[in-house]
């Protein structure tokens, strides 16, 4: 009997997209996308694409919300009505989901933000989901943390996240809409060096066996992430040295100074 | 109401507003002549999902768009008053946070509304129905998103507007059933095809018998996508008219000078917030003329009402170089 639903796993191996179970989406990352904001970067992952725009540390436009010895973190998170297909005229911004979206990602990344070097001030994370195929949640995480390092806000460590979906004793990665809605998930972000984690959500049930082992496949596959944003910085950096001349300067003073990684 | 503007000091704004007035050679700040507008990049089918889609950057401004249909019931024989029947298309602005980052939430809310309301009594009347038969019509539904701004915001939504319905495809549709008279001395009861001249699976379940009479039980439809036809064979076709649809110019007025400018930066406009809206499409029947479509003028600086003829034509100009362009990279 056929079914109309889609396999998770067809008998070669292969997901509904012909992934491996291991394989991640192909990414692209994209930094200083947006023309006005101080820190921007633009995320795809697979068919996922997230734009987050930094403004800030700048004067909290409420003055009763500011903290003395920190800096607060707003962020808002908007989804275009044809991010996952549908469309028409919906509600674009505000509703429940979307302000969880937003409340995650601020409790992720509240503990990575150095806002002690920045009291008094506030830091409004803009978060707008261009298209959508799973993974909202990890892939504004991920631009989240190339749109800090853009900025020039001080951050411990880079934050990768992903997902982890289980299927019949196999996990999953990288999980796009289909496998999001049928498969119990795991979305986890972590600080790749220390491999600590700051975030940690599932809204499914999950053998508790099972968990160890998605848990620690994440951390890999957030290592990796990590690498691939990392490339695409310092590419990036060496682009501003170059523009800024540096490198001639201090090559000119015998000073015996290196340009450090 | 009108767009959060950039607090520039006096001398500042002195500085834009003596560069742009001087009589023989205004000067900007980017170096364009004042009727010279950015480079406008227009992309199209953004969106798969939807049934029409399309991005406009003009400088730093970017908005994205896109349509979808959904289907109406509208009576034509009904008395509803022009311009609001349901078929009419329905417009959304969703003004980002990111555009404008420092304001506040409800002026970002007031702004939508603002703006949805120009584009749905300025643009959408010149949106005929698309019809499928006799009391169902698509009703577009379009959504416009501000990414980012920088000036010139009216002209880029009505731009990405135009674009967007340039994109639009509508799907052609087949009647698939045909229900005879229904009259009284017809003597065939039985039999699922029973009057009239019935084809098609949806047709033949849906007939009913109900005191002797067979009629059409509600929900089910006389109509039917027709896949496989037209040009590309996906059953999907351009609007008619899409080359006669709306655009803005804006003429930016600089106070105590007669001269003007199209196309303004966010501190342009700050610094000069008068300005003069003019709709302009092609005319069906004249290919010389063009239409004009509306006329808004906002800023709370008056002019001489000599000025406006010949504000008028210079923007009939500028619009007919617009749409001339437009027109001849239309998606096909």
């Amino acid at each position: 009997m056929s079914s109309s639903r889609i396999e998770i796993l067809n008998d070669g191996g292969l997901r509904h997209d012909a992934r491996r179970p291991y394989e991640l989406r192909s990414t692209s990352f994209q930094l200083n996308t947006h023309p006005t904001a101080e820190g921007s970067s633009t995320v795809t992952q697979g068919l996922t694409t997230v734009q987050v725009s930094i403004f800030g540390p700048r004067e909290p436009r409420q003055r009763s919300q500011a903290s003395h010895d920190k800096a607060i973190i707003n962020v808002e998170v908007g989804v275009v009505p044809w991010a996952q297909g549908g469309g028409g005229i919906k509600r674009v911004r505000g509703d429940k989901r979307l302000q969880e979206i937003g409340a995650s990602i601020r409790q992720t990344f509240e503990p990575v933000i150095m806002t002690h070097l920045y009291p008094r001030s506030e830091i409004t994370i803009n978060v707008q989901v261009l298209s959508a195929d799973g993974g909202i949640l990890p892939t504004s995480i991920n631009a989240t943390t190339l749109a800090l390092i853009s900025s020039g806000i001080s951050i411990l460590d880079y934050i990768t996240s992903i997902s982890i979906g289980l299927y019949l004793k196999q996990p999953l990665l990288d999980l796009s809409f289909l496998e999001e809605q049928d498969l119990p998930n795991l979305i986890i972000s972590c600080l790749t060096n220390s491999n600590k984690i700051t975030l940690a959500q599932m809204e499914t049930r999950l053998h508790i066996d099972r968990f160890e082992e998605m848990l620690n496949l994440g951390l890999e596959a957030c290592k990796v992430l990590k690498i691939e944003m990392e490339l695409i910085v310092k590419e990036q950096t060496e682009k501003i040295v170059e523009r800024m001349n540096v490198k001639s300067i201090i090559s000119s003073n015998a000073s015996g100074m290196n340009i450090d990684e | 109401m009108s767009i959060p503007v950039l607090n520039l000091s006096p001398s500042e704004i002195s500085y834009i507003q003596t560069s742009l007035s001087h009589p023989e050679q205004p000067t900007r700040l980017d170096g364009r002549s004042l009727l010279e507008s950015r480079g406008i990049e227009i992309s199209y089918d953004i969106f798969p999902h939807a049934n029409g889609s399309s991005r406009v950057k003009i400088g730093n401004t970017e908005v994205i768009a896109g349509i979808k249909l959904e289907v109406v019931d509208f009576d034509p024989s009904s008395n509803i008053k022009k311009g609001t029947e349901s078929w009419r298309g329905r417009v959304d602005v969703d003004i980002t946070p990111q555009s404008f980052p420092f304001s506040q939430p409800n002026t970002l809310i007031s702004l939508s509304t603002y703006l949805s309301s120009i584009i749905s009594t300025q643009f959408l009347p010149s949106i005929n129905s698309f019809k499928i038969n006799s009391n169902k019509y698509f009703q577009p539904q379009l959504h416009l998103t501000l990414l980012s701004f920088d000036g010139n915001l009216l002209s880029s939504l009505i731009l990405a507007s135009r674009s967007c319905f340039s994109n639009l495809k509508i799907p052609k549709i087949k009647l698939i059933q045909w229900i005879g008279n229904d009259n009284d001395n017809n003597e065939n009861p039985n039999g699922i095809i029973g009057k009239g001249d019935l084809s098609g699976i949806k047709a033949a379940i849906s007939l009913k018998k109900k005191n002797n009479k067979y009629f059409l039980s509600k929900g089910n439809e006389d109509w039917d996508l027709d896949l496989d036809s037209g040009d590309y064979q996906d059953g999907l076709e351009y609007m008619k008219n899409r080359m006669n649809l709306p655009i803005l110019i804006t003429l930016n007025l600089i106070p105590n000078s007669i001269n003007y400018f199209i196309d303004a930066t966010a501190q342009e406009e700050s610094a000069c917030p008068s300005k003069l809206h003019l709709f302009f499409s092609n005319s069906d029947s004249n290919e010389e003329t063009l239409k004009l479509n509306g006329i808004r003028f906002e800023g709370g600086q008056s002019i001489d009402s000599s000025r406006i003829k010949g504000l008028i034509e210079e923007g009939s100009k500028l619009a007919k170089t617009l749409i001339n362009e437009l027109n001849s990279n239309l998606p096909n």
